[in-house]
């Protein structure tokens, strides 16, 4: 067992704004008056690169990690204009890459159709990305999960999400996350069992 | 060897972080643009459909289809309702369903359940997560709950929307009183909010530490809350029962549960989906929880704990499973319950307090091992229908002998998931809900005689599923 502490990433969930002075949030009220474009570009340079990180517990490998991201930008772009309030923006993105995860999913599933390469996942074996092993064994016990789980455990431990926002992120309820995380926790308790 | 829960949290989070550090901020700054002009955006958007993997075009067209169906609770409703776009429905009263979309929605739809066609959408108008629905004794009134904390009432013969009730913070859970005169909203974890219902208004909050379920009496008179005294849901080791007197809207009593592996701080134990359930003739109120304990060797035990509500007392726990309840009905004549876990679906003897021998069921799929079985009781109490929710069956019990009938098996798995089972009023016909296993989150809806055990054609409905009530 590891007790090493994780490092905390500035990135996640709103800390870089406040960081920088402001609630979080506060980059898109600070900016409420600028162009739609300097709007995402705000939020990009905030979210951006945790929002790849999350994408990456839920597809695996990078590249398509990035262009779920990138995606989900061109669509909040798109949909400034009926943007109401700001902090929805951040809940607008965090929706739209899970469901870009799930897409990806689908497309692998129909892959017997028409294959679609992609990258192996940053834990698998023939990946030298992760470096600590117990790490990468984690993360393959977390990809045996079914996604829902998947999804909760990733808001959860690596954005540090309430389970209010995991719910309004995935569309379920809030009973929904608690027993979801519940479940996948006491299934990662005995499927890692023995390998501390 | 992971000594406890925390420690699979820690070990969770060290690799999720691991995981993070894959991926370099100069990785993607290459990729977009860190600071500039609507014109490159503009052109970013552009050109995005043109990058070399069709898989990126092809999730950028899915992300524009997100735009319109998936995310409208963040987006400006253009035709609200209360402005007059939305057309009055004119609603039928009678054999009416009202479904929920889950969030992010603002969406209700009528369902004419004599036609089985889903009938045009309500918007009411707020976005940030619809988490509760409940329908007025007379049908005329449907209120949603966001997680924001807004309560809505929409008249539903007209289609339209009343002045949100605004309740307080992140809400998750309504319930209305007999009456329909007034509400109780879970904010958990700090309490509940009363709500008057006839004058559309918040009364006050009242204040459970951990609130984390509540259960009403069914004469309504009396609010159970469930709460713990410990700082958050995952370390959780006590749980109170607090008795809220609808009269006053003040807490009556409290009573610190003492069940098996319930004491404050318990080295290594943690109480995980701990739930409170009201008996229907209101003599009993339920807590299930599931006591976890990580270390050596590793122990799930689940317990009922019954507490009389005439006396508040704590009467005898009832040892249900080793595996957790993900789901515990009660009887309409409140003598029996069923509980489900993973593997099994036991009954419980609540006469006597006894779990009685786990009836197997056949699980079609186990692709989904830590799924369950939801449970519904019929109306007469006669049977109870375990929904297999990884598979694609509903396994009639009969509870007279404890023993499974022939299973109903329903068309669609795996591209549509069962959730859970509802019996329409008449009770004689359970509309088994499922979900679409992909982006649009779909809802199902399988209406089966009871009577036969057949299946009737399903009623689709493009939403999410936040919840469902019937009208009366």
């Amino acid at each position: 067992m590891t007790d090493s502490a994780p490092s905390v990433d500035p990135c996640r969930g709103g800390i870089g704004v406040q960081a920088a002075g402001l609630p979080g949030g506060g980059l898109l009220r600070q900016q409420q008056a600028s162009a739609p474009a300097d709007l995402v570009a705000g939020l990009y340079q905030t979210h951006g690169l945790a929002l790849v990180r999350t994408a990456l517990m839920l597809v695996g490998d990078k590249p398509t990690a990035e262009d779920v991201v990138q995606d989900a930008f061109i669509g909040l772009y798109r949909a400034m204009p009926r943007l109401r309030s700001d902090d929805k923006a951040l809940a607008y993105l965090r929706a739209s890459v899970v469901n870009g995860c799930r897409s990806v999913h689908r497309a692998r599933q129909r892959a017997f159709a028409r294959p679609v390469q992609h990258s192996p996942t940053a834990w698998s074996a023939e990946s030298a990305a992760m470096a600590r092993e117990e790490s990468r064994l984690a993360m393959q016990a977390v990809s045996r999960l079914p996604r829902r789980a998947r999804e909760v455990l990733a808001l959860r431990y690596y954005l540090d999400l309430s389970d209010a926002e995991i719910a309004a992120a995935l569309g379920i309820s809030r009973g929904s996350v608690s027993s979801t995380a519940s479940r996948a926790l006491a299934v990662l308790a005995r499927e890692l069992n023995g390998e501390l | 060897m992971p000594s406890d829960l925390r420690q699979i949290e820690d070990r969770l989070r060290a690799a999720y972080a691991d995981a993070a550090e894959t991926v370099r901020p100069e990785d993607i700054s290459e990729r977009a643009p860190a600071a500039t002009g609507a014109v490159r955006w503009r052109a970013w958007a552009r050109t995005a459909g043109r990058r070399s993997t069709a898989l990126a075009a092809a999730v950028a067209v899915l992300v524009i289809v997100i735009t319109a169906t998936v995310t409208p609770q963040v987006l400006q409703s253009g035709s609200r309702h209360r402005n007059g776009s939305q057309p009055a429905a004119h609603l039928p009263h009678s054999h009416m369903a009202y479904v929920l979309g889950g969030a992010p929605r603002d969406l209700l739809i009528p369902v004419n359940l004599a036609t089985g066609a889903p009938l045009k959408p309500i918007h009411f108008g707020l976005r940030g997560g619809e988490t509760g629905i409940a329908i007025s004794p007379d049908g005329s009134l449907v209120y949603v709950l966001t997680v924001r904390g807004q309560l809505v009432p929409v008249d539903v013969s007209t289609g339209t929307a009343g002045q949100p009730i605004k309740v307080g913070g992140v809400s998750q859970e309504l319930v209305t009183t007999p009456n329909g005169k007034g509400a109780y909203v879970l904010e958990p974890p700090y309490g509940v909010e009363a709500v008057d219902l006839a004058a559309r208004t918040a009364l006050g909050f009242i204040k459970v530490r951990g609130a984390d379920g509540f259960a009403l009496t069914p004469n309504g008179k009396t609010l159970y809350v469930l709460g713990t005294n410990a700082s958050t849901t995952i370390s959780t080791t006590d749980l109170v029962l607090t008795a809220i007197d609808t009269a006053t809207n003040a807490a009556v009593s409290t009573l610190t549960l003492t069940g098996p592996d319930l004491k404050p701080h318990l080295r290594g134990w943690h109480v995980m989906e701990e739930s409170v359930t009201m008996a229907p003739d209101g003599k009993t109120v339920y807590v299930s929880y599931m006591a976890f304990n990580a270390t050596t060797p590793l122990r799930a035990d689940a317990w009922i704990i019954p507490v009389k509500v005439a006396s508040g007392t704590e009467l005898k726990p009832i040892n249900v499973s080793r595996s957790g309840i993900q789901n515990f009905t009660i009887s309409p004549d409140s003598q029996g319950g069923y509980v489900s876990d993973a593997q099994s679906v036991t009954p419980i003897d609540l006469r006597t307090g006894t779990a009685l021998r786990p009836i197997p069921l056949p699980s079609a799929h186990h692709s989904y091992p830590q799924q369950s079985y939801a449970l519904t009781f019929s109306p007469d109490g006669g049977t109870v229908y375990a929904v297999d929710e990884s598979g694609s069956t509903v396994v009639p019990i009969d509870t007279a002998t404890n023993t499974a009938q022939q299973p109903i098996r329903l068309t669609g798995w795996p591209n549509w998931m069962l959730d859970d089972g509802v019996f329409a009023p008449g009770g004689k016909t359970l509309y088994v809900l499922s979900h679409a296993n992909d982006m649009t989150n779909a809802v199902r809806m399988v209406p089966i005689d009871t009577a036969t055990g057949t299946a009737g054609k399903p009623i689709d409905i493009p939403a999410g599923l936040g919840g469902i009530v019937f009208s009366p």
